[in-house]
């Protein structure tokens, strides 16, 4: 079998015997064509002394310093935030145009943002009050702790999560993307903006946690 | 289920990076996750750094060259369509980035009117004091192989890589994978053989 045109065919499958690269039919051949041919057993192990050489120069070439993570992190950190995959379920409507703005927000940006309108709903609730009831004795604004106000959660979305499923996982639990991926790949959830029964927090996170494939954990922000 | 099949809260985050394919953490830097990037960074830099230094030849470029491979991953991870190994991908885009850079190199050499150095096949006194060594010899051969020929040594030999991934990175059709491998091995044969070094082959 081993004609002339074979053995060249067969000689150009090699390199790619030696490394593992190769389909069960070819593998098959090869070896066939070996157990034939002395001379192709010959030319295979001059490919796999060339092999060996190759490995050894690669290995020598060292490693790079850490100059070159330094340089790509600080680099990261001057791009834009991605949220593709939660950016892209959101294409209708003005809350999901907002959602899709929200998330493409780094998450401290987002933190930043999220206590900045807690503080100014909180702010205009103070203001409106103060207008319905006329004169108050006490200060018309409220406490920093307001910021923190509400019942939040901290989740782990699965990666092959699709966006549209964990929309839907979230319109369950009624809760709102507000902040995330953290460094950890956590994401934190608001399920109220005012605070919730321990009953009720339990109820909202197994609705979360029923969403199976998307939702990995889900745990009461304490 | 790949990647954080187990409850992530309370684990070192670390833990739970390591059980990700190479997809899951694409996935992840995606959505912006910069510690994916990290363990993608962690499991890939050495190789690609390496693919790059053997081509470049300069440790300063091949690093900034490194940068930007890894630039690319984060800007460009949302369309990575999974129809090539990521490690494939990253050495298309590691290819690019070296073939670029020298390109840069020889037209700055032009410009300053210094002819491109060929590679010098004759006999070098560097290989013939290490032919008591055939292996120090046939890696000293191999360097002075043109880029082409290194590239293609090198994806068959240390990346493992396949017909079909080396035509992908290189950019070129699965039988001329072959044809330049040969032709790759033939003149390494003959650089050898100038060498003093005959192994009867080809």
């Amino acid at each position: 079998m081993t004609n002339p045109e074979n053995m060249t065919d067969i000689e150009d499958l090699l390199p790619f015997y030696a490394n593992g690269r190769i389909s069960a039919a070819d593998h098959a051949r090869v070896e066939a064509a070996l157990k034939q041919s002395p001379e192709l057993a010959r030319r295979l192990a001059l490919i796999e002394e060339e092999r060996m050489e190759a490995i050894a120069l690669n290995e020598a070439l060292g490693a790079p310093s850490s100059r070159a993570l330094d340089v790509l992190m600080a680099k990261i950190e001057t791009e834009p935030k991605q949220a593709a995959h939660v950016a892209s379920a959101v294409k209708q409507g003005l809350m999901d145009r907002l959602g899709a703005m929200l998330a493409a927000l780094s998450p401290r940006t987002l933190a930043y943002a999220s206590a900045a309108c807690v503080a100014i709903i909180a702010l205009q609730g103070a203001v409106m009050t103060g207008a319905l009831n006329g004169p108050a004795t006490a200060p018309s604004y409220q406490t920093a702790s307001a910021i923190e106000a509400g019942s939040y959660a901290l989740v782990a979305f699965a990666p092959e999560a699709k966006a549209a499923e964990m929309a839907t996982a979230l319109k369950a639990a009624g809760a709102s993307i507000v902040e995330g991926p953290r460094a950890s790949g956590l994401y934190r959830l608001r399920l109220s903006s005012t605070a919730l029964s321990k009953e009720e927090i339990a109820k909202r996170l197994a609705a979360l946690r029923a969403a199976k494939g998307v939702v990995i954990s889900a745990d009461a922000e304490q | 289920m790949p990647c954080c099949a187990t409850k992530v809260q309370g684990l070192e985050a670390g833990v739970t990076m390591q059980a990700a394919s190479d997809e899951d953490l694409v996935r992840r830097i995606a959505g912006g996750d910069s510690l994916a990037m990290r363990s993608l960074y962690a499991r890939h830099h050495l190789r690609v750094f390496r693919f790059l230094q053997h081509l470049l030849r300069d440790e300063a470029t091949s690093e900034d060259a490194l940068s930007e491979v890894f630039l690319d991953v984060w800007r460009q991870a949302g369309r990575f369509e999974e129809r090539s190994a990521v490690s494939t991908w990253l050495l298309a885009m590691a290819r690019n980035k070296a073939w670029s850079a020298l390109r840069k190199r020889r037209e700055a050499a032009l410009d300053d009117g210094v002819a491109e150095a060929m590679e010098d096949e004759a006999d070098d006194p560097e290989v013939q004091i290490q032919k008591s060594d055939k292996g120090a010899a046939i890696r000293l051969c191999m360097e002075k192989l043109s880029p082409e020929h290194r590239e293609v040594l090198d994806l068959v030999y240390y990346h493992d890589s396949s017909v079909e991934e080396v035509a992908m990175i290189v950019g070129i059709p699965e039988n001329t994978v072959k044809t330049r491998l040969f032709h790759a091995r033939k003149k390494l044969a003959e650089v050898l053989k100038a060498n003093g070094i005959d192994r009867g082959w080809p």
